[in-house]
């Protein structure tokens, strides 16, 4: 079950004096008792998973000028980008096999993946269901007829890896290094524009984020591997709507791990308990079976540390998820919350870091410190 | 002009020592020494294990060592390896050689036809030592009970102790599914050597075991080697009389 907010409806679980989430339902219904055309921008679109594989494409018409990617919306305050996706209508499409993908020249696809939303207006007939109550968070679902008014315009570098049909993996990469949002990258490889023709397929939104963070952070990890070793233990420390970041970076070969830890009433948490899960790449299962799309989401971040400071290091980045955080946006808030990190110690004893973590740290991030003391992978080097 | 040359009547041995090392390091090289016969030793990327291979030449039915003094070194990519490893029957003829520094060559034989694999060489940045470590704890089991301690415990952790406690050794994995706990007593049939100086037990990740009990299928024994939070040693004995070594070190899970 998704976020706080869906089950608290106004309860006040989350500790606020006002519930965002029942203001943003009223404002939803008091938008559609109003007028039945929504005057806004085509900002994104959306594939579910339902059904797979025959799946709904739905473009997303939000009120706003502000584009449907993570490095944008972090700058904004967490109420504000709640109401933005609150109020992003979803136009329902009629269901496709993933097969039968869209071509980049479908008006809804082309300003799905605009550099910048296009105006438009979406004429709803009638709504046909709330706002996501899974995560992440998404708008309601209305049935109705869109229509651009602006023009859309495709950034160059995606449409030269459309039309050269550069491998899924290639063009995802290539993308990132032209400084492409993860989240609008996500969205073309949703949208199955990316890869070989023959190979296309439309991908279900919340797959395509972690497939996307999974390639862009293993090419991060060559890279890396190419580095010197790390010098000193360093501790860095970033946040973002309640999304508590630390990152611990050990002087030894490239490594990672994700521990988690919910407080209790956060999304996905346990009611009364510390939640603590753990993924590391030591055990190289294919697939993170703990942390899903934040293991990834995390990974791409910490690596782009490393990069920053020019080595590799082991890594564990330790994520506490605070009851604030009441309706989960995506893994962009992970990635971003890594990214806004910053060097708060820096030592060569890694007893001194764990004591800097223990004050630092509450009781509930504590159980993370507990986790990380009491097992974690070492390495051959001491006993060489 | 041959640089060197070893063959066998039965890939058997090959096969599985060289499908484990090749699922545990990505890279290794292969040493060719004039008078210690075919080496390697290769820590994968993580630094967490190690793959340590040991085929002297009296291991061979027909050698042809290296005439130079110094040895030989390539690069094999072990993903490389494995490939042809999965095309090889453990009943073909095996020949391992090199006709240049660049590329070694494999030969596979049966039936009356041949099949050749030239592997390009590739870079080996640096080569590690193997650690000289003061065990306490060193046991000879039958392959058989390795592998299923391994896989039981797989069925509920990532990770799994192994431990000797009066006179018995045993692997131990506890999740909230539940535990497991292969063990094996003293005086055992199982249990073909028992020496402790002490009681020991260590954590070790199991992804990396789960590799390396692959080159038990191509052993007749299996020697582990403990100490209180050191390295896991496992020893297989490869080659018809059990010439060839292949040792893998896998480093334990630390507590602070």
């Amino acid at each position: 079950m998704g976020g706080l907010c869906p089950r608290c409806r106004g309860r006040g679980w989350c500790g606020r004096d006002e519930c965002v989430y029942l203001a943003t339902l009223r404002e939803i219904s008091r938008r559609l008792r109003r007028h039945r055309d929504l005057d806004g921008y085509t900002l994104t679109a959306h594939v579910s998973w339902r059904g797979y594989p025959r799946v709904r494409l739905t473009p997303g018409v939000g009120e706003r000028d502000v584009p449907d990617e993570g490095r944008e919306l972090a700058r904004l305050p967490y109420e504000e980008v709640i109401e933005l996706r609150a109020l992003t209508f979803r136009k329902r499409n009629e269901r496709r096999h993933v097969r039968e993908t869209p071509s980049l020249s479908d008006e809804e696809v082309e300003a799905a993946v605009s550099s910048r939303p296009v105006e438009s207006t979406l004429h709803v007939e009638r709504r046909v269901g709330e706002p996501s109550r899974t995560a992440p968070f998404i708008g309601p679902l209305v049935e109705g007829r869109l229509e651009l008014d602006g023009t859309p315009r495709v950034p160059r570098p995606l449409e030269r890896v459309h039309e050269d049909e550069l491998k899924a993996e290639e063009a995802v990469i290539e993308l990132y290094e032209r400084g492409l949002d993860e989240s609008h990258i996500a969205r073309a490889f949703s949208l199955g524009l990316l890869g070989r023709t023959a190979n296309r397929r439309l991908v279900p939104t919340r797959w395509s984020v972690a497939a996307v963070d999974a390639i862009i952070s293993d090419h991060l990890k060559r890279a890396a591997r190419e580095l010197p070793p790390g010098d000193e233990y360093r501790l860095l420390r970033g946040e973002l709507f309640g999304n508590e970041m630390w990152v611990i970076l050990r002087p030894e070969p490239l490594s990672y791990e994700l521990i988690e830890v919910y407080e209790p009433g956060a999304p996905w948490s346990d009611r009364e308990r510390v939640t603590v899960l753990r993924d590391s790449e030591v055990s190289r299962e294919e697939e993170p079976e703990e942390t899903g799309g934040a293991y990834y989401a995390a990974r791409v971040g910490a690596l782009e540390a490393c990069l920053d400071l020019g080595r590799q290091f082991g890594i564990t980045v330790v994520r506490v998820v605070r009851r604030e955080y009441s309706a989960p946006l995506g893994a962009w808030v992970i990635r971003e919350a890594v990214r806004r990190a910053e060097e708060v110690l820096r030592t060569d004893d890694f007893g001194e870091l764990l004591e800097a973590l223990e004050k630092r740290m509450d009781d509930t991030a504590r159980a993370a410190l507990k986790a990380l003391r009491r097992d974690r992978q070492g390495t051959l080097d001491t006993f060489l | 002009m041959t640089l060197f040359r070893a063959y066998q009547e039965e890939a058997r041995y090959f096969k599985y020592a060289f499908n484990a090392a090749g699922k545990v390091v990505e890279e290794a090289p292969l040493i060719i020494s004039p008078d210690k016969g075919i080496l390697s030793r290769a820590m994968d990327a993580s630094h967490i294990a190690m793959a340590v291979l040991e085929m002297p030449w009296e291991m061979f039915d027909e050698y042809e060592a290296p005439t130079e003094e110094e040895e030989l070194i390539y690069g094999l990519d072990m993903e490389e390896v494995t490939r042809i490893v999965r095309r090889t029957r453990v009943t073909d003829e095996f020949t391992l050689e090199a006709e240049s520094e660049d590329e070694v060559i494999v030969k596979l034989a049966t039936g009356g036809y041949e099949r050749e694999f030239r592997l390009r060489s590739i870079e080996i940045e640096d080569i590690p030592d193997e650690p000289e470590l003061d065990y306490t704890v060193e046991v000879t089991v039958v392959p058989d009970f390795v592998q299923d301690a391994v896989r039981d415990a797989d069925l509920v952790s990532d990770t799994v102790k192994v431990g000797v406690e009066d006179g018995t050794f045993y692997f131990k994995a506890e999740g909230e599914r539940g535990t497991v706990q292969p063990k094996v007593q003293e005086g055992a049939e199982a249990l073909l050597g028992f020496d402790a100086e002490e009681d020991v037990e260590t954590a070790y990740p199991l992804d990396y075991l789960k590799d390396m009990i692959q080159a038990a299928q191509g052993a007749e024994s299996v020697i582990i080697r403990l100490g209180e939070d050191m390295p896991l040693e496992l020893e297989f004995r490869i080659g018809p009389a059990g010439e060839g070594r292949l040792k893998f070190y896998l480093a334990p899970r630390v507590e602070e």
